[in-house]
């Protein structure tokens, strides 16, 4: 078969179907929304079974967004969590992917440090706020810092599973070449551990989403989860209610492009699969 | 290959024994194994499986050292791979993020040599095994077999002296073996290296080799070695001779008799 012929089989097998549509994920998506939404609205206006100060209905909700969206400044506080995000996430999958790839190439220092990194992971956000703000403030520094150290150790330990992912036979190849242990890295060792390594970026973010909003919960100046706090004592639920709908959307965003990341740099992941079709050439 | 006699043998395997594990699990995988190959032949290990060939092989190509005894590659004592070795296993190991071209070329690039100079000599290699079209392809579009040829390529690109191929072709189904095995006679032909080949297939081991090194089961040690007198190129119709079916019966019986 030539590569013309191959290219021609393969359209055919991927020709669009008719009500391909229907078997699409996002029409599950969508059908969750109304069950939700019906369950919130039966339970609060109709039923009126929940105080509102516990569950505010749908339509409070609804009504609170251009409030709080409008009010002054919202947008200071929106660019201060999404930047202690970004800038923890960047910093912690940073220290973590190279501290994975220091702690691969060598037993020595994976049994001297693993353990020990491993049990600071055990240590939860909640406790190191109160230090860090002592430290060095509540600014945007420390919540950086916090977003860091919440999401480095997922990026950091699925880095080093996933260097030692590499076959037995893919190794002995570069070996007999004489790569050097840098080559074998490089061009072996990492390409084969990215589609773990994206798994812990898809975990760090969401961790380093969490340890931003924390720590600002313990104590801050600005930002989404500030507001929170000053919505709450103004007993305002509904206005606190539509911030937990726009950090879902910032974790569904964030998801999103890393998913997209992921597909665009682990292209044979997708299509990784044997085809006996073209066994014989 | 009377001739052949008469050159200095290229690798001289001398004594060599490996054991695996130590105390109770201590497994010897090899007994005191002698073997010389010769410069430009095609010998093959046969062995049941377990029998120590695979480990032949590798201790050969330098991945694992010797427990005892000695390894001799051009006359120079061998502890380590050499690029002058060319290895070749049971999966065709392609990287899959790296098109058909650029597996090829992974060698140069790890040699640091210029890429762009073996591109004319890997496209002909990708010639001679019929797969130049599917150069761009990534090694997840091809099939196994297509997959293998490109391994070939890959592994003569930097010309090693010595082809250690353990098993290359033992994962592919039996049409695509054979058609495999006689691009391997052809290509090691037009590279003038000489090979070892690590099978379990009494009939290819006859088939492809100048001389059989038959080996016992665990612990591996050598039987005797069969001289294959055929001409060469040797065409598929050899295997149906009188000739070639005594060989390959006196191959098993040494085999049966351990």
């Amino acid at each position: 078969m030539t590569r013309t012929e191959v290219i021609a089989q393969i359209a055919i097998d991927s020709s669009p179907k008719k009500k391909r549509w229907l078997k699409s994920p996002y029409l599950l998506t969508a059908a969750l929304l109304p069950i939700i939404l019906s369950i919130w609205w039966l339970a609060t206006t109709v039923t009126n079974s929940v105080p509102a100060i516990l569950l505010p209905t749908p339509e409070s909700v609804w009504a609170a967004f251009p409030r709080v969206l409008g009010a002054n400044g919202f947008s200071t506080q929106v660019l201060t969590t999404l930047t202690e995000i970004a800038g923890g996430f960047a910093l912690g999958a940073t220290i973590g992917f190279f501290l994975g790839v220091l702690l691969s190439s060598s037993r020595r220092l994976r049994a001297a440090y693993l353990p020990f990194l491993s049990a600071l992971e055990a240590i939860p956000t909640v406790i190191l706020a109160p230090i860090i703000i002592a430290w060095i403030g509540f600014g945007v520094e420390g919540k950086i810092l916090q977003a860091a150290i919440a999401c480095f150790y997922a990026v950091f330990i699925t880095t080093l599973s996933g260097l030692g992912l590499a076959e037995p036979n893919a190794v002995n190849l570069m070996k007999s070449l004489r790569a050097s242990k840098w080559q074998t890295m490089v061009k072996l060792r990492i390409p084969t551990a990215l589609p773990v390594i994206f798994g812990g970026l898809q975990l760090g973010a969401t961790t380093a989403i969490i340890g931003a909003i924390v720590s600002e919960f313990i104590g801050a100046t600005g930002g989404l989860g500030y507001l929170m706090l000053r919505y709450r004592s103004g007993f305002d639920t509904a206005a606190y209610w539509v911030i937990i709908f726009l950090f879902l959307l910032i974790g569904l965003v964030v998801y999103l492009t890393i998913w997209y990341i992921e597909r665009r740099f682990v292209f044979w992941r997708r299509s990784e699969v044997t085809r006996p079709d073209l066994e014989k050439q | 290959m009377t001739t052949m006699t008469q050159t200095a043998p290229l690798v001289r395997v001398e004594g060599v024994t490996k054991r695996f594990g130590s105390g109770d699990k201590e497994m010897v995988a090899l007994s005191g194994l002698n073997l010389e190959v010769r410069e430009g032949e095609f010998l093959s290990l046969l062995g049941p499986s377990g029998c120590g060939k695979s480990t032949a092989l590798n201790i050969m190509g330098g991945l694992l050292t010797a427990s005892e005894g000695t390894v001799t590659f051009s006359g120079e004592p061998l502890t380590e791979p050499s690029r002058n070795i060319g290895m070749m296993f049971q999966q065709a190991v392609m990287f899959p993020w790296r098109t058909t071209l650029e597996n090829v070329l992974l060698p140069v690039e790890i040699f640091g040599e210029k890429k762009k100079d073996f591109i004319p000599k890997a496209e002909e290699l990708l010639e001679m095994v019929g797969i130049r079209d599917f150069r761009d392809s990534y090694p997840w579009q091809l099939s196994g077999g297509m997959q293998q040829r490109a391994a070939l390529c890959r592994v003569l690109l930097h010309d090693p002296k010595l082809l250690l191929l353990d098993e290359p072709f033992g994962a592919l189904d039996e049409f695509t073996r054979e058609s495999m095995n006689q691009e391997l006679l052809r290509l090691q032909d037009y590279a003038t290296s000489t090979a070892v080949l690590v099978t379990h297939n009494i009939t290819e081991a006859v088939f492809m080799s100048d001389r059989v090194a038959v080996m016992s089961a665990r612990p591996g040690r050598l039987v005797d070695i069969i001289e294959v007198p055929f001409d060469r190129p040797r065409r598929p119709e050899l295997q149906t001779s009188t000739e070639f079916i005594k060989l390959v019966a006196k191959a098993r019986q040494m085999l049966e008799l351990q």
